[in-house]
């Protein structure tokens, strides 16, 4: 039973085809992972807008929650960005939205968390590395690359320099989707296989099937942690997306 | 400090100029404390706090960890790219992959004395002869 019946950790994150589509030679099939990520819209979409539909002077619950989420991304903007960043809040919020949503409906069971994909994240992290450097650019024109010169370096060791800044810039988006990607893999993984080690150990019967009370109360507590870590990365994969504007507004 | 109510019980021009001079001192005021929240919010916006991301230990280090790592990662891609271009293998792949370590512990060292994760050289010494955003250290 336990061989049979056991899943894999991994198996979890399999991309499957709902509706096969192709375009140009193209798989742009809408999977599972497509549907989270549209559920991920829906959802947070629907929660603002049925948050903000009856507005009232004292929020109720939901109001309260939607103004909270408001304010705190408002908040980071401003004390990360300044006030020039306040062009780029509504982003930003959609950006924290998607990525919150998405994240804590990945911990519903049989959900699919499309964060987990490094596809995904990378993606998102390489937009926004492009449009922070063309933010940069147009902002800045030629004055954006002072950005890769260490002023009061040797002369000599400048060029070297400037290829160590040009490829400490590059990677950002990779450690950016890294972080997100990773956390969200280890963690999902970590939940399947303690679930996983609470059956096989009940399955082997008799008094040993206390032992799998052990596994099964890890499990609780780690299920808590995952949705601290589903928050937290969602507001990092932010805050860090608002340091790398404010970088690109200011340059220092 | 506030004014007492006198509405329509003093006729007297003096005090009615009085009741101005007090009116237009608290309309200063309130001038000055707008004045003052604004040049705070100003200040607020040119010194972005970096201290936003979470500090424990564990964090810390599997940020540590990740920039290291990424930084090998792109050296060594950026490397092998300009290799297939020009045909020097594995010349550019070995140096950048050195650079690429070089860069991902800069940013380590960057994250540790408090410029976060920005890339890109932090002009200190310009901004400590602006007397504002003071680090310990050095």
């Amino acid at each position: 039973m336990a061989s049979e019946g056991m899943h894999s950790p991994v198996e979890q994150f399999e991309i499957r085809s709902i509706v096969d589509l192709s375009a140009g030679g193209y798989d742009i099939s809408f999977t599972n992972s497509s549907l989270f990520m549209l559920l991920a819209m829906v959802v947070g979409g629907g929660f603002l807008f049925s948050a903000m539909r009856n507005r009232e002077l004292v929020p109720g619950r939901m109001q309260g929650a939607a103004e909270m989420m408001y304010e705190f991304v408002a908040d980071m903007v401003r004390s990360n960005v300044g006030n020039d960043g306040r062009a780029y809040f509504p982003f930003v919020f959609t950006l924290f939205v998607f990525l919150l949503f998405g994240n804590m409906l990945g911990l519903i069971p049989y959900s699919y968390t499309f964060t987990s994909q490094i596809i995904v994240t990378f993606a998102m992290a390489g937009f926004i590395f492009l449009a922070v450097t063309l933010i940069g650019l147009f902002k800045h024109g030629l004055h954006f690359f002072s950005f890769f010169v260490p002023q009061g370096a040797p002369k000599v060791l400048i060029p070297f320099l400037i290829v160590i800044e040009v490829i400490s810039y590059f990677v950002r988006p990779v450690s950016l989707s890294v972080r997100l990607f990773a956390n969200m893999l280890a963690g999902h993984t970590m939940l399947k296989v303690f679930a996983g080690l609470a059956v096989m150990i009940s399955g082997a019967g008799g008094i040993a099937m206390t032992g799998s009370l052990l596994p099964f109360l890890a499990l609780v507590g780690l299920t808590g942690l995952e949705v601290l870590v589903a928050a937290l990365q969602a507001y990092v994969f932010t805050i860090l997306t608002c340091m790398y504007l404010n970088d690109a507004l200011h340059l220092h | 400090m506030l004014a007492p109510v006198t509405f329509g019980l003093s006729d007297n021009t003096d005090m009615n100029d009085h009741e101005r001079h007090r009116g237009k001192d608290r309309l200063q005021d309130i001038d000055r404390r707008i004045d003052r929240m604004q040049e705070d919010r100003a200040e607020k916006a040119r010194g972005p706090d970096r201290h936003g991301l979470p500090a424990g230990a564990g964090a810390i280090l599997a940020r540590v960890a990740t920039e290291l790592v990424a930084g090998v990662i792109v050296g060594t891609f950026i490397g092998w790219v300009l290799d297939r271009w020009f045909g020097t293998s594995p010349l550019f792949l070995v140096l950048l992959f050195f650079l690429g370590a070089a860069a991902g512990m800069l940013n380590v060292w960057r994250m540790v004395s408090g410029r976060g994760m920005a890339a890109g050289y932090f002009d200190e010494h310009r901004r400590d002869a602006d007397g504002e955003d003071k680090q310990d250290g050095d």
